[in-house]
């Protein structure tokens, strides 16, 4: 087939709605004006395009790309017009006439057939971060028409049915696939059914897990080093620092993290602190040790998902979402590297959210939200950041606003329950730990085991009844007390906001708060 | 109990090693041998197992036959990681003793 062929094959695809997807609407409507003021242009046929002289400027239109001389560096009016030019005069130019492609007719087989492996490195991890928005319900708008039109804020993304999908049309104007191109793949493939899920992607190349290998025989070289040698008469921090680096260019966060924390004990011995631990030492050397035997055995049995988890993921890796409201919860004290933090708990979309601040300092966001507030108003954060945990970034781009005051209470948190047990217990056979806020009808008595130091409870939901353990922990010492006081009510209908997690074939919480009528108990 | 004092040894002698060097093991010989001992008397099998691997090697290293770090590093990791169980189980021994006295039991 000759340009000509192609071309008026083309011109079956020139709907209005695709001629504006091309620009956008202004550009699309001035261009028809000027199409209605003229009577005809002058044009000559190329070797493989068609020429096209509009208002001084020479407009080359070929099959799937067109310049323009004028001024725009992207689509213009002249090359529109030029379009529509060609589609309302085939008979007079061509010496025939194409129908329009019916609209059943019109598929969009590359991105129904799309293959992720096909991307590179760099936007397979964009690909993946998307997979992570989607499973947070993510907004964005999809029409599926002649084109199909994307709109993932700020920007705009048109994918073409005749077009590859790196000439879809992007308003970040970039004429390869950019990185809002795959993430608006990723939202069109999740639209029509054909769910990724992110753990069936995970491939590994040949490349990556030599790397790996490297890194781990390093490290084992290194501790046998450390250990033929005694911590006394070992100089070369450097040595481990190098390695947390070769960790990680490699992708491998949690190696690179035991490494930092190698460094900090073995710093803490040479500085004679007193906070130097060999118990923890001796953790940290087995655990780095045992993670590198376990990394071979995986990469062996080619179990990719437990290799990913072994080699964690970055903190960094925080996604940004979309505005949305935030309400409060509950607030629980933890501590962390010895600083006392506060964690604050949000739900949104009916996902538990958490974000936590050290004592006494004041939130990061931009606006003006106190940390006083954070618990007790309802607020709207405008381009969250949000990690693989739900946990949210404290970084000043993200904007906070508030709403109105909130009380968390029995009566207010009703309408955020995150399901009844059954659901709780898919929710943790799936993922072994979530944070939960659950309805509890009735308290039932339940006993304290000195053994194992742990307190059964009995929670009544309708006819159901779950049995759960809470552990003793010394910074929690009144919550068992608590939760007695709260059984031994005659009515004690609650809510709990509680994590929840597996452990030996058992189920335990650690209750955050129970809210009763008129009453919060923080734990 | 003895066992607390088997378990402090072990102890002493792991972190001796930790800071001064798997080479320690040939040069604190009388602290090691009284480890073996006594973890022979409390059939402390696996214990005995780990040391008695750990000393061989070094015996071999000592004749000329230079073994691999990974085995050495292995076996010590090894008995680090046994003798923090055997911490958890004496821990839990004594816990059971003390519920026993106070759920009237017998005193041992």
């Amino acid at each position: 087939m000759g340009f000509r062929d192609n071309i008026l094959e083309e011109i079956g695809y020139y709907t209005d709605e695709y001629l504006i997807g091309l620009g956008n609407k202004g550009l699309f409507k001035r261009a028809m004006k000027d199409y209605e003021n003229i009577e005809k242009l002058d044009y000559k046929f190329g070797e493989d395009n068609i020429e096209f002289a509009i208002d001084d400027n020479k407009v080359v239109i070929k099959e799937g790309d067109s310049s323009c001389t004028c001024i725009s560096r992207t689509m213009c009016k002249h090359i529109i017009l030029g379009k529509i030019y060609l589609k309302n005069r085939q008979e007079e130019i061509f010496g025939k006439e194409v129908e329009v492609v019916k609209k059943e007719d019109i598929t969009f087989d590359l991105l129904d057939n799309f293959d992720y492996e096909k991307l590179p490195t760099s936007k397979k991890n964009i690909y993946k971060k998307t997979i992570r928005k989607i499973e947070l319900n993510y907004e964005v708008e999809i029409n599926i028409g002649d084109i199909v039109d994307i709109y993932i804020n700020p920007n705009r993304i048109r994918f073409f049915p005749n077009k590859e999908l790196s000439e879809g049309n992007c308003t970040c104007k970039s004429k390869e696939l950019c990185s809002h191109k795959v993430e608006a793949i990723a939202f069109y493939r999740n639209h029509i059914g054909k769910k990724e899920n992110i753990v069936e992607l995970i491939n590994y190349k040949k490349r990556e897990i030599e790397e790996f290998l490297i890194v781990t025989n390093e490290i084992k070289d290194f501790v046998g080093e450390l250990l033929k040698m005694g911590l006394t008469h070992f100089n070369s921090i450097y040595l481990i620092e190098q390695l947390g680096i070769k960790s990680r260019n490699a992708n491998m966060p949690q190696f690179e993290r035991e490494l930092k924390k190698l460094v900090k004990n073995i710093n803490l011995f040479f500085n004679k602190s007193s906070r130097f631990d060999m118990d923890i030492y001796k953790k940290n050397l087995r655990s780095l040790y045992e993670n590198c035997f376990l990394l071979e055995k995986l990469v062996k049995e080619k179990d990719y998902n437990s290799l990913k988890e072994l080699l964690g993921t970055f903190r960094n890796e925080y996604i940004e979402m979309h505005t949305n409201t935030y309400i409060p919860m509950g607030v629980e004290g933890v501590e962390v590297n010895n600083r006392r933090m506060k964690k604050y708990y949000f739900n949104s979309d009916n996902d538990i959210y958490t974000f936590t601040l050290s004592e006494g300092s004041e939130v990061n966001w931009t606006g003006e939200i106190s940390e006083y507030k954070l618990s007790k108003s309802k607020i709207k954060l405008q381009g969250p950041r949000i990690d693989e945990n739900n946990n949210i970034s404290s970084t000043k781009e993200t904007k906070a606003f508030l709403i109105e005051d909130f009380e968390p209470s029995y009566d207010t948190l009703s309408d955020y329950i995150s399901g009844d047990f059954d659901f709780l217990l898919e929710k943790i056979l799936q993922d072994n730990f979530t944070v939960a806020l659950l309805k509890i009808d009735k308290w039932l008595e339940g006993e304290y085991d000195n053994f194992y130091q742990v307190k059964n409870i009995y929670l009544k939901e309708g006819d159901k009844v779950l049995r759960a353990h809470i552990k003793y922990y010394d910074r929690k010492k009144h919550m068992i007390s608590t939760i007695e006081s709260i059984e031994a009510l005659n009515d004690n209908k609650s809510l709990l906001l509680t994590k929840v997690f597996i452990e030996k074939n058992m189920i335990y919480f650690e209750p955050i708060c129970v809210y009763r009528k008129n009453r919060i108990y923080n734990f | 109990m003895a066992l607390d004092r088997l378990i402090e040894d072990y102890n002493e002698l792991i972190d001796n090693l930790l800071l001064g060097g798997l080479i320690h093991l040939s040069l604190d010989r009388e602290l090691a041998n009284r480890v073996l001992l006594t973890s022979k008397k409390y059939k402390l099998d696996y214990g005995v197992e780990l040391l008695e691997e750990l000393s061989n090697l070094f015996h071999q290293e000592e004749y000329g036959m230079e073994k691999g770090k990974d085995e050495k590093t292995q076996v010590f990791l090894k008995l680090v990681a046994y003798i923090d169980y055997l911490k958890d189980d004496l821990k839990e021994i004594k816990i059971r003793k003390k519920l026993d006295i106070y759920n009237g039991g017998e005193d041992e």
